[in-house]
């Protein structure tokens, strides 16, 4: 009994415990509907600030478009392009240092002595062979003639003289008869030494009176220790006077012209010329001696001027009639001067040199017909009659010379007046100095990137922008005919290029094969003349710096195709070839040429099926999805967007998910599905403007497959194909203005299903 | 005996009529026994549910000692519906069309206004002493308690099953709950002593009166309340829009301490600058739990202890003649903690339409800042004001109990109604049977049930190892049908308790 008690005790236990509610393991489906409006009536103007379609306050779109006064847009881009300057093509002139020669050329030789007759003289009885004693004054003597002719030794009072090689001339012999009766004639012979030179007469020499003769030399004769020998002629007559003597009063030199000589110099002055040559390689002068050559700056130095003679150049000039300044008249050409004034003693001394000159050239003008500059030495030599008698006497010959050299050099032009000769210059940085340039050379090509561009070049295909320009503003100062040989290359965000050229057009700016193009490469090979673009410079007179400008559009280049790539990097070499045909004209020391690149495309295109494609990351792994797992899936996916389209552009949508490797996930819409159609707005016929907005809507359903497989999503690639306005199944070329907009409304409707299960 | 039957078929008739649940103390014995106790639990548990208990001499040694000696969670409420549970969420359904109509109507009922609630407290009892002298006993005993209560809405299930949709939410529907959480401690001294004794009385010998009181001191750790209200009406896409998601809403949260002083710098801070971020202000790190509120509370009840060894019951008389029957009384938790800390109230009203206009804002940067608009400029946008302290009243209770022992058969009866529905506590009055039975007399096998109180009627059991001087017990309830009253589900276990 007692065990069948405890036994019911327990059973009812039992029973009772099972009978109380165990909550058992969850598993359930939750099925959660979703239906939220994501968008209510957004406007996206074309264009605009934040919110805008294109966002122009982004970095990358923030210069590129403008937007005219009809509100119409222009996607515009001003890059400037960094060339080097064309100083290249500044003439270089270069002038031949020359050394020049002075030499004291002929001795003219004057006073024989310092003091005032008397050199000598002969006596009376001398000179008569009579007794002075005997003939007082009044006495008759009888005619007759010298018995034995008288030597006077004047050597020994020519304190100036001592000897002299005789080139040309004479000397001057003034006599005074103080013998006291009258002659007739007297008979001079001038000895040098005991060898006779020269001889002369005196005729009716009364006594008391003073007369001179010249006695001319021989070139060659050889004058030193001068003696006179004299013999007087009289006839009967009665003496006037006492008996006295015959004097010799003075000698001097009459165009007395000797090759050597030692003796006490009077100033000798002497002069030569010279010319340096230009190098005419670069720059003419040509015979038109009004070409010049201004000069930005420049050294003219003359060396020390060497001194061969033994007597000091008292004054010593050197002129250059060629070298001018301002105002360049010729009174204004330079001359240079050693001298002794203003308190600087300049004198060359004798067997000395100078001190180095140089002289600054900025700011002269060069005159240089048939390319020469010729410039003059004169000098005047010191007087050494005045100088202490010891130190009176000097040697010289002919030949003896004064010598230097002048150089023109580091001549920097500022402007120059005359022929330039051709000038080839490489707009670009030559790597390596071949006068190759490489389009592809990252160091040699001027590359510009309009990061606006590569992302529209990247995602927008086909489409053809109706009127593109592309400008080259540039400011120039070049006063002579310049000519551009430019490559230009673009390549757009998929690296296709288009070059732009101006072959096919209407020939304003196609390059002839024969023009000098080489040198202008891509990848190592010579590009062709159908591959280029060439533009002359507009010349600048009258000097400064101009703005000009040259417009490339689709009737002289192939503009159109160059900028409907959409490049996202504009490469750029080329070449300037100044004064191709060698004119006459003026250069500057600057030749400014600042270009920038200016592309203007209006938004007015045509596109019949144009694509745009962007692929961004979108990670929607956290999507739920049984294929991964997950307890939660989405069973329904619908996103319905209504809109308003005043965009003359209509899209045609494909969206595709990508995985991580790219792979395609899913595609909406499928093939069986409706396609996701935004039409275009109509467009005014007239202005090509949108006029009437566009309203329809459109459904982006995904069904459960592809549900379950957007987890996989990393990238979304959404494929636009862009279609302008139809009219009469003709697509138009349309007009877009900033303030065409669209607005989207925007629903998601989305079941979610989740799995509860322990 | 007659008249003991006609006491049980009295009270058992009157927890049937008033239905119910309560917060009583639970231990190991006690929830294995239908989660009585006021004639049966002793030692230093005693303080918690009758301090008379004190005076029981159960086991021989006069002093126990607990180290972590209680750990009870209990979980319930309407909202805690195993039956429907089980019938909906269990069964692979997908929860939808009329299932999911079914479902909420069984959950919550057809009228849309109807509410559930789920609450759950929480007891540690980290230490207890109690020492039993010939003539008086006391104790010394900590417990930490938190209890929160949740009450929810049937739209706000609604919102949860069905998501927004238009189809369901075309017309305003409400969206309500309330949470209320609150935690505290409590140090609590008990003294009993025998107040009278009989030789005779009545049916009995050896009658015994104890009476016991246990005063404590409540220390408020922190306490929340939250009361949100709103409506919420989704509409679908039309000729003139694609519909909107409309929520209309007020709330206020009372919070104390720090949290409170942030919550009002926020208020402040948006009032200058509609700028200030909620996460700037608010970053509640609890460093003042145990700070913010204090109170006193009071246990008391008595006990009459008496020898029925002489009267033969049936079926008792099998497990043993010697046989003792208490009566208990008591009165517990009476008391509150008051939250005094900086007490303040932040509220808000407002509407949310979620109508897909974004204005001129860029769609990217409105959907990236929409957590961050919704947490700091719609619902965030509140206002603040202080307040008074907020008082917690303990989820006192009246408790009547009889515990018959018969040899190692134990049985006894417990009713009991709460003064407040805090927490599990419910105005509702319970029922609790239970019978313990030691085997080889050191191991407990219990079971019982209690009807009423908080939840649909639950069963409980427990078991474990029960000596003079040690004791590792553990027990647990669980409803028997939760679809009507909801169900429960408690857990316990008796920590380290030492005797000696």
């Amino acid at each position: 009994m007692g065990k069948t008690n405890r036994l019911i005790c327990l059973l009812v236990g039992f029973i009772l415990l099972y009978g109380c509610e165990i909550p058992k393991k969850p598993d359930f489906t939750t099925s959660h509907k979703i239906e939220a409006p994501l968008l209510f009536d957004k406007e996206y103007q074309f264009l605009g600030g934040e919110g805008a379609l294109l966002d122009t306050t982004k970095s990358e779109f923030d210069s590129l478009f403008t937007v005219l006064g009809n509100e119409q847009i222009v996607i515009s881009i001003e890059e400037d392009f960094d060339f080097g300057d064309l100083d290249d093509a500044i003439p270089v002139v270069n002038v031949d240092p020359t050394s020049f020669q002075s030499q004291v050329g002929e001795l003219e030789i004057g006073s024989f002595s310092s003091g005032n007759g008397n050199l000598g003289t002969a006596s009376f009885e001398d000179l008569t062979g009579f007794n002075p004693a005997l003939i007082p004054s009044g006495t008759p003597i009888v005619g007759g003639t010298t018995p034995s002719p008288v030597i006077i030794d004047v050597g020994n009072n020519t304190d100036f003289f001592a000897s002299a090689t005789v080139k040309s001339g004479g000397i001057e012999v003034a006599v005074t008869n103080s013998l006291g009766f009258d002659i007739s004639n007297i008979g001079l012979k001038l000895m040098s030494g005991s060898t006779e030179v020269t001889t002369g007469n005196l005729t009716d020499v009364n006594h008391g009176e003073t007369t001179s003769t010249t006695l001319g030399f021989n070139e060659g004769d050889v004058l030193s220790d001068l003696k006179i020998e004299v013999t007087v002629t009289w006839v009967a007559q009665n003496t006037s006077a006492e008996p006295g003597e015959l004097v010799v009063e003075n000698i001097v030199g009459d165009n007395l012209v000797a090759s050597a000589v030692e003796a006490a110099l009077e100033p000798q002055d002497f002069s030569s010329s010279n010319t340096s040559n230009f190098d005419a390689s670069e720059f003419d002068f040509g015979t038109d001696d009004s070409y010049y050559v201004e000069l930005k700056s420049g050294d003219l130095t003359i060396a020390p001027i060497q001194n061969g003679l033994d007597i000091t150049i008292e004054n010593l000039t050197i002129s250059f009639p060629g070298i001018r300044s301002f105002p360049y008249g010729e009174a204004d050409s330079l001359v240079i001067t050693y001298s002794n004034s203003g308190g600087v003693d300049e004198r060359i001394l004798r067997s000395s040199s100078s001190v180095e000159k140089n002289i600054d050239l900025s700011g002269y003008r060069l005159f240089a017909p048939n390319n020469e500059i010729s410039y003059t030495i004169s000098a005047i030599t010191e007087n050494t009659q005045d100088a202490p008698s010891s130190d009176q006497m000097r040697v010289l010959s002919e030949d003896q010379e004064i010598s230097s050299s002048v150089e023109i050099s580091n001549l920097v032009i500022k402007e120059a007046f005359g022929i330039v000769k051709q000038q080839n210059v490489l707009l670009n940085t030559d790597e390596g100095g071949d006068e190759i340039l490489d389009i592809f050379n990252d160091q040699e090509s001027e590359l510009t990137e309009i990061d606006g561009l590569e992302d529209l070049s990247k995602q927008l295909d086909g489409l053809d922008f109706t009127n593109p320009r592309l400008t080259i503003n540039y400011d120039s100062n070049i006063g002579i005919a310049t000519t551009i040989y430019g490559v230009f290359v673009g390549t757009n965000g998929n690296d296709e290029q288009v070059f732009l050229s101006g072959s096919n057009r209407d020939g304003t700016f196609e390059v002839d094969p024969t023009d000098p193009i080489s040198g202008l490469h891509a990848n190592g090979i010579q590009l062709t003349a159908d591959q280029m673009i060439k533009f002359e410079l507009e010349k600048v007179i009258g000097g400064g710096t101009a703005s000009s400008s040259i417009t490339f559009n689709k009737d002289n280049t192939n503009v159109d195709e160059f900028l409907n790539n959409l490049p996202s990097e504009i490469r750029f070499i080329g070449k300037a070839v100044v004064n191709q045909n060698e004119q006459e004209g003026i250069i500057g020391d600057s030749l400014v040429f600042e270009p920038m690149i200016s592309v203007d495309l209006p938004l007015t295109f045509t596109s019949t099926g144009s694509t745009f494609k962007d692929t961004t990351d979108q990670d929607l792994s956290n999507l739920p999805s049984s294929l991964k797992g997950d307890d939660s899936q989405i069973t329904k996916g619908e996103i319905v967007i209504s809109y308003s389209n005043g965009l003359p552009i209509g899209f045609d949508l494909e969206i595709n998910f990508l995985d991580s490797l790219d792979n395609n996930v899913t595609t909406i819409p499928l093939s069986t599905d409706d396609p996701l159609n935004l039409d275009p707005s109509e467009i005014d016929p007239v202005t090509s403007f949108s006029s009437t907005a566009t309203n329809g809507s459109l459904i982006v359903a995904l069904n459960a497959d592809q549900l379950k497989k957007l987890y996989r999503t990393k990238k979304l690639e959404v494929n636009a194909t862009l279609i302008t306005t139809s009219v009469n199944g003709v697509n138009q070329s349309v007009k877009l203005r900033s303030t065409d907009k669209i607005t989207l409304s925007v629903r998601a409707n989305i079941s979610i299903e989740t799995d509860v299960k322990l | 005996m007659n008249k003991l039957k006609t006491l049980l078929t009295i009270c058992f008739a009157f927890s049937a009529a008033l239905v119910v649940a309560q917060g009583r103390h639970y231990t190991t014995s006690s929830l294995g026994m239908g989660g009585g106790g006021t004639a049966y639990v002793d030692g230093y548990h005693a303080n918690f549910i009758n301090p008379a208990n004190l005076m029981f001499k159960t086991h021989r040694p006069k002093r126990s000692l607990g180290l972590i000696g209680g750990v009870g969670a209990r979980v319930g409420g309407t909202l805690v519906n195993i039956s429907n549970y089980n019938k909906y969420l269990t069964k692979g359904l997908t929860i939808e069309g009329q299932t999911r109509v079914n479902m909420l109507n069984d959950f919550f009922g057809s009228n849309p206004e109807n509410t559930r609630e789920l609450s759950g407290t929480v007891n540690i009892v980290p230490f207890g002493f109690s020492n039993r002298g010939n003539k008086s006993a006391f104790s010394l005993s900590s417990r930490v308690r938190a209890s929160e209560d949740l009450v929810i809405n049937k739209g706000l299930a609604e919102l949860g099953f069905y998501g927004l949709d238009s189809e369901k939410f075309g017309s305003p529907t409400a969206v309500n709950f309330d949470l209320n959480v609150v935690s505290f401690g409590e140090i609590s001294i008990g003294y009993a002593r025998e107040v009278m004794n009989f030789d005779n009385l009545f049916f009995a010998k050896d009658v015994k009166i104890y009476a016991g009181i246990a005063p404590k001191y409540l220390i408020g750790a922190q306490s929340s309340k939250m009361d949100f209200n709103s409506d919420i009406k989704v509409t679908g896409p039309n000729n003139i829009n694609q519909g909107s998601v409309v929520h209309n809403f007020n709330y206020s949260i009372y919070s104390f301490g720090d949290l409170s002083q942030q919550l009002q710098d926020y208020s402040g801070a948006r009032k200058l600058d509609q700028e200030a971020k909620l996460k700037e202000y608010v970053d509640y790190s609890g460093s003042d739990v145990g700070t913010v509120g204090s109170g006193f509370g009071l246990d008391m009840g008595v006990t009459a202890e008496m020898d029925i060894s002489h009267i033969y019951i049936p079926v008792l008389n099998f497990f043993g003649k010697d046989k003792t029957l208490r009566l208990s009384m008591s009165l517990t938790d009476l008391g509150k903690v008051s939250f005094d800390d900086n007490p303040s109230r932040i509220y808000a009203d407002g509407t949310f339409t979620f109508d897909g206009d974004i204005g001129d804002t860029e769609i990217g940067d409105y959907y990236d800042n929409l957590q961050d608009s919704l947490q700091n400029d719609i619902y965030g946008n509140f206002d603040s004001e202080k307040v008074g302290a907020v008082d917690y009243r303990l989820p006192g209770m009246y408790n009547f109990g009889a515990a018959i022992t018969a040899g190692k058969l134990m049985l006894a009866i417990d009713y009991g109604f709460g003064f407040n529905n805090n927490g599990t506590n419910s105005k509702r009055s319970s029922l609790n049977l239970g019978a313990e039975y030691r085997l080889l007399g050191f191991m407990p096998l219990r079971v019982g049930t209690r009807m009423g109180g908080y939840s649909a009627a639950a069963y409980t059991a427990g078991l474990g190892l029960d000596f003079n001087y040690f004791e590792l017990t553990v027990a647990g309830s669980i409803v028997n049908n939760s679809k009507e009253n909801g169900g429960s589900a408690t857990g316990v276990w008796s920590g380290l308790v030492f005797r000696f």
